[in-house]
């Protein structure tokens, strides 16, 4: 099947799956959570580096979702997008309101010990492991600058202004690092977004 | 904030990596109502960059208590919606009471209000001297 079939169908399902939250249906949550809370859980762990913190996150992500369900709007990237940068937001926010950048940044070449708790289905692994792939090609397709510039801002939260003080790189250029390299991994990862 | 600024920094916008004040700003740029020139589309494209990052990363599945602890606040939360539209039901009834108690009293003011005047032109009529009927 086309790979732009499937997605249709993928963003319909969504619709009505958010719509059904919309109404008030914590069955239809509970879909949601049990499909997407583990890549929420991921993205939280490895920014925050703490499980405790980030299951709050997780939790914060799925209440938040349950309050704004009406206002999804699946021209914005789906489902999945949604939920990543909603927990990746409010992971960042409590990084910073604790003032943790510093530790992190300083503890950001170490790569966090993950602990899938069940094994996924080999379908979704396979599917996993492409993306995997995919995303590491397109982030070493990437000037070494570049890609600097976005594993500190997307995996460890920091602001440009943050990146600026740890790399010693002026301001401007880390916003123009950021910008190029973004619009690079679009056009790398575009086949992903059919 | 025009629209050529919000999509220069579309890319750090999705990614959450302007400082506080400037997040702010776009925010508020994006919550506009005005005609925009791309910049949803900009910060859409950007986000889809960002969640395709994050999907390279191993999934972890939250403990259970994680879900227990969403449902049961969300029970409290339609507990609470529960009392306040009790809470709204008694006093839409203590409204309604109040409406009716002042519907009868207009009512009574009314009905009584003709005879007053009778009475007023009878004792208009007798020099202002009140003659009973039968006299």
């Amino acid at each position: 099947m086309h790979p732009g079939v499937t997605g249709a169908r993928q963003k319909t399902s969504e619709r009505a799956l958010l719509g059904r939250v919309a109404t008030g249906d914590v069955a239809a949550l509970r879909l949601v959570y049990e499909e997407h809370a583990p890549r929420a859980m991921a993205i939280a762990r490895r920014i925050l580096r703490n499980v405790e913190e980030a299951e709050d996150i997780v939790q914060e992500t799925f209440l938040e979702l349950w309050r704004r369900a009406p206002q999804f709007d699946g021209r914005r990237g789906g489902l999945v997008a949604w939920i990543v940068t909603i927990a990746r937001s409010r992971a960042i926010d409590r990084l910073r309101s604790t003032a943790t950048a510093g530790r992190v940044a300083d503890e950001a070449s170490v790569s966090p010990e993950v602990h899938p708790a069940s094994p996924p289905s080999p379908v979704a692994e396979t599917e996993r492991r492409l993306t995997e792939s995919k995303v590491a090609d397109a982030l070493a397709a990437l000037p070494p600058e570049q890609r600097r510039t976005i594993q500190l801002a997307y995996f460890d939260g920091l602001s440009q202004t943050e990146i600026a003080a740890k790399t010693g790189s002026p301001l401007g250029t880390v916003k123009m690092r950021v910008k190029l390299a973004v619009e690079k991994l679009k056009h790398l990862l575009k086949d992903d977004f059919s | 904030m025009t629209c050529d600024e919000f999509k220069e920094r579309a890319a750090a916008y999705a990614l959450v990596a302007l400082d506080v004040g400037e997040h702010d700003a776009c925010a508020r740029h994006l919550a506009s109502t005005f005609p925009h020139l791309g910049c949803r589309e900009a910060v859409a494209e950007a986000e889809l960059v960002a969640a395709r990052l994050g999907a390279s990363l191993d999934p972890e599945r939250p403990a259970s208590q994680v879900w227990q602890a969403i449902a049961a606040r969300l029970q409290e939360a339609r507990g609470s919606a529960a009392a306040v539209d009790d809470v709204a039901r008694r006093r839409g009834l203590y409204h309604l009471c109040g409406w009716l108690v002042a519907a009868a009293l207009v009512g009574l003011y009314l009905y009584n209000a003709p005879l007053d005047h009778r009475l007023l032109e009878v004792l208009a009529g007798h020099g202002g001297h009140f003659v009973a009927p039968g006299r």
